[in-house]
């Protein structure tokens, strides 16, 4: 009885925290749709679902989302068995550096693509700019990573022994294949491909910054609702419907995932494969990965490329204008774009990072911790499902949606947080907080609870048997946890463009607003801070990566 | 006939088989038996293909199957745990094997129904087709495993621990089992094995493996009788090893050093060998003894059910023959 108070106890923290700071705005940016003048009057939001312009932006939304999981998934899976079923020199290297488009904040990704497309860019005659297929383009392209480590850490831990029994039973490597080996990776590429799909309809960054006014998503079309910049005036209902819209078919989705994820028989034991020697049959695989690595490395080195030469000559005349807060040609304050330097930005930003992983930390040890304990009755079970979903949601709300609900429910005593600073970091540790969780559960849920029982025999207290038995396992999954969600926060963009106050803005904001001048001089500039974020974010997820936590990564 | 010869297998930078010779008469049920890491079931991975030899060959009739892919090879693997494939049914997993084949055409679904129905009666599974195999007992899953080898009625049948999984009582039936389906079936199988108990119940002959090389090899018999050391000895079940006078003794003058197991010393009323009990345990199918023997020293010794003599009680004993093996003096 006690140590089921303790366990709702420890419940209840992360629970409110997840009420009032996303409940309640995502709530209150739906009944703002629906009860416009304090009356429910869904004839608004029926109308906007009529409106022609919407069903081309969901049609976008869907087609472009599921063209980008395509390709990611053609590109991503010889990848995938190249770089987890081969052995070769400079293997945990690239899978490392292929952790770092993940967490590419996405104006940086649309920045890049943009310099690898622009009109005299190196594939500026492709004529692709500003077209959707370079939006498709920019959300393959972080995703790739997604199903590489997805598929990848599936496939590496895949039991040879079953495609062995097949093929000595005389199946031919082909209907090994496919009769062994496709069943067992299936709930893999089946995650990967909802999470992606997940990621590319909800992508903001990429298709705001690639696709402007002109291509609209759902997600950046709550986004130009909201700030009024369709029409000159916001039109909230019209946001709160397509906001809506989106909880739905998201809740949909992540619920047909949950439900395609397949549970291995625990009674087997598995054993994974050793990666082997590379053959000649291996070859064409071998080439593709070179290919989608090589696409994937282009706009990076592409974008830190022309940052170093501004105007056709080697210089740093980008960077050094860091410090100050672009140029304008006539009507800004302090001579800048900018209220504030670009570095002064970058600090805001480390510094809000900071809050964002403690809290993000902090919250998802609390969830992790209540969720893989051991529940026996059925009730109980079925509270603990419902709890680690709730807190999945943050993954597929928009994050827009998000930040556009924080302004307008927490703008009132007693919670009157409007004006705090404080509202950027919690709403990027929400964000942050699924992939915090889907590292540190995998970790606490592989620890045998016997263990603990053996340890509680021996005359360990409830403290030490956490502290000697699951706490000598977690440090590491909760320093790349931190990691993590240190990355994500560096890189948050939808959220915390509306959270943002003006004089203490962060690196991505900072950057978004430097390219919407027309000015090339702040577009270098900007080009200049996507280098030194992306280049924050890979040092960090390189120090994740050297902890080799299994599944980190992998959703 | 199964011929290695040869054999060479490198698992990193470990030599898992080192120029391992072996060969399995068609018809017969060849046991490798070796400690947990011995490399038998390397040895075995490598005869069904699925481990590459760095030397030495594999051979079936003379002809040469090294380069030989895994599926073309015509033998059939059993793992230990059987590796079924958790998402296909019973049936589906037994008519796994018949689709495969390419040295002749594939059945037709009738053909196919008909023997997978005749295997799952083989292995006393009927009713069982359309069960997934999470839902069958350990086993079960065993015999089920087993069927799927012998559908395709592969030249070969290899066998990883086939039993070892399994709790005792399981493994005396399914072992009783294994050896009839085998034989009945006419089919020629390698087996390997750390349990000597499953090695005598199965097989016809027997070689014994010990750090990547086979030791011994002969008939079932031949092996557990004339052990080619101490070690192999010690292996195959005899506790104790006596050499000069004391083997002398009881083997009766014929061997120096000699290989005991505990049920040589029979003890009892009657007997030449004398000697003092220093501990007794009794079970339902007799009584263990630890006996000071005079003239040879410590022995272990078994007694008539329902027997139990105090520690220090004077007995007699008889040597079983059977129970000992000479040794080559070393």
């Amino acid at each position: 009885m006690r140590r089921r108070l303790a366990l709702l106890a420890l419940a209840a923290v992360p629970t409110v925290v997840l009420a009032v700071f996303f409940v309640l705005p995502v709530a209150g940016m739906v009944q703002r749709g629906f009860f416009p003048d304090g009356t429910f009057d869904p004839g608004a939001v029926i109308e906007v679902l009529g409106w022609p312009r919407t069903g081309r932006v969901v049609w976008f939304t869907v087609w472009t989302a599921g063209t980008a999981t395509l390709v990611a998934l053609v590109a991503g899976l010889p990848a995938a068995y190249v770089l987890y079923r081969l052995r070769f020199p400079g293997r945990g290297l690239v899978r490392a550096a292929l952790l770092v488009p993940f967490v590419l904040p996405t104006v940086v990704v649309g920045i890049a693509i943009r310099q690898l497309l622009r009109p005299g860019g190196p594939f500026g005659f492709l004529g692709l700019d500003g077209t959707p297929v370079a939006i498709v383009a920019g959300l393959a392209f972080f995703n790739i990573a997604v199903v590489i480590r997805t598929v990848g850490t599936a496939w590496e831990a895949l039991d040879r022994r079953p495609a062995e029994a097949a093929a000595a039973l005389g199946a031919s490597p082909w209907r090994v294949w496919w009769t062994v080996t496709v069943p067992a990776l299936r709930p893999a590429v089946v995650s990967a491909a909802s999470v992606v799909f997940l990621f590319c309809a909800t992508g903001f960054g990429v298709v705001l910054t690639l696709g402007g006014v002109r291509y609209s998503s759902v997600e950046t079309e709550i986004y130009l609702l909201t700030t009024g910049a369709i029409t000159g005036v916001p039109e909230l209902s019209a946001a709160a419907a397509l906001s809506l819209v989106q909880l739905v078919s998201v809740v949909v989705l992540l619920a047909v995932a949950a439900r395609l994820r397949r549970v291995p028989d625990p009674t087997v034991r598995r054993v994974p494969a050793t990666p082997a020697r590379p053959r000649r049959r291996d070859l064409p695989a071998i080439a593709a990965t070179v290919v989608v690595l090589t696409a994937v490395a282009a706009p990076i080195l592409a974008l830190v490329l022309s940052s170093l030469r501004p105007d056709g000559t080697w210089s740093l005349a980008a960077y050094r204008a860091l410090g100050g807060s672009g140029t304008d040609a006539g009507n800004a304050i302090g001579g800048g774009v900018l209220r504030v330097p670009v570095t002064e930005a970058l600090e805001n930003s480390l510094r809000i990072g900071l809050d964002a992983t403690w809290m993000s930390l902090t919250l998802g040890l609390l969830v992790a911790f209540v969720v893989t304990r051991q529940v026996r009755s059925p009730g109980g079970r079925r509270l603990r499902a419902l709890f680690d979903g709730l807190f999945m949601l943050p993954l597929g709300v928009s994050a827009v949606t998000l930040g556009f609900g924080f302004l307008i429910t927490l703008d009132e005593p007693p919670l009157d947080l409007r004006s705090s600073p404080v509202l950027v970091p919690i709403a990027q540790a929400l964000v942050a907080l699924p992939l915090v969780i889907r590292v540190l559960v995998p970790v606490l849920a592989g620890i045998d609870d016997r263990q603990r029982q053996a340890a509680a025999s021996l005359g360990a207290g409830p403290w030490r048997v956490l502290r000697t038995v699951d706490l000598s396992v977690l440090w590491r999954p909760v320093l790349a946890a931190a990691g993590f969600a240190f990355a994500v926060s560096l890189g948050e963009f939808g959220a915390t463009a509306f959270l943002v106050r003006p004089e203490t803005p962060t690196l991505p904001v900072v950057i978004f607003r430097l390219i919407g001048t027309p000015d090339p001089a702040n577009f270098q500039v900007a080009m200049a801070a996507s280098v030194v974020l992306a280049t924050v974010t890979t040092i960090v997820i390189l120090a994740v990566e050297r902890l080799r936590v299994p599944g980190v990564g992998a959703l | 006939m199964l011929e290695v010869a040869g054999a060479r297998v490198e698992l990193g930078d470990t030599v898992a088989v080192d120029d391992v010779d072996l060969h399995v008469p068609t018809g017969e049920i060849t046991a490798v038996l070796g400690p947990s890491g011995c490399g038998k079931s390397t040895l075995l991975r490598a005869v069904a293909g699925v481990e590459p030899l760095v030397a030495g060959t594999v051979a079936w009739d003379g002809s040469d199957l090294s380069r030989v892919p895994t599926h073309r090879r015509g033998f059939a693997l059993m793992f230990q745990d059987g590796q079924l494939f958790d998402h296909l049914t019973v049936a589906r997993n037994i008519g796994y094997g018949l689709r495969n084949r390419t040295d002749r055409p594939a059945a037709g679904r009738r053909e196919r129904r008909a023997r997978v129905a005749e295997l799952l009666d083989l292995v006393g599974l009927e009713g069982y087709a359309d069960r997934l195999p999470r839902t069958l007992s350990g086993g079960e899953r065993q015999r089920v495993a087993l069927a799927r080898c012998l559908a395709a009625r592969p030249r070969l049948v290899l066998l990883d621990e086939p039993l070892s999984a399994l709790d005792a009582t399981l493994r005396e039936r399914l072992a009783t089992d294994l050896r009839r389906i085998l034989r009945e079936s006419g089919t020629t199988a390698l087996l390997v094995t750390h349990d000597q108990e499953e090695a005598f119940a199965l097989a016809d002959r027997l070689a014994v493996m010990r750090r990547g090389r086979i030791v011994q090899e002969g008939s079932t018999r031949q092996v557990w009788s004339a052990p080619v050391d101490e070690e192999a000895a010690r292996f195959l079940g005899f506790t104790r090893i006596f050499a000069g006078e004391a083997a002398t003794t009881l083997s009766g003058g014929t061997a120096r050093r000699l290989a005991v197991r505990p049920s040589a010393l029979r003890a009892g009323a009657e007997g030449d060998l004398t000697g003092t009990v220093l501990a007794a345990t009794a079970t339902p199918d007799g009584t263990r003894l630890l006996v000071e023997v005079d003239g040879v020293g410590e022995a272990d010794a078994t007694g008539p059910a329902g027997w139990s003599p105090a520690i220090g009680d004077p007995v007699r004993m008889r040597v079983a023959e059977a129970g000992t093996a000479p040794l080559a003096e070393g």
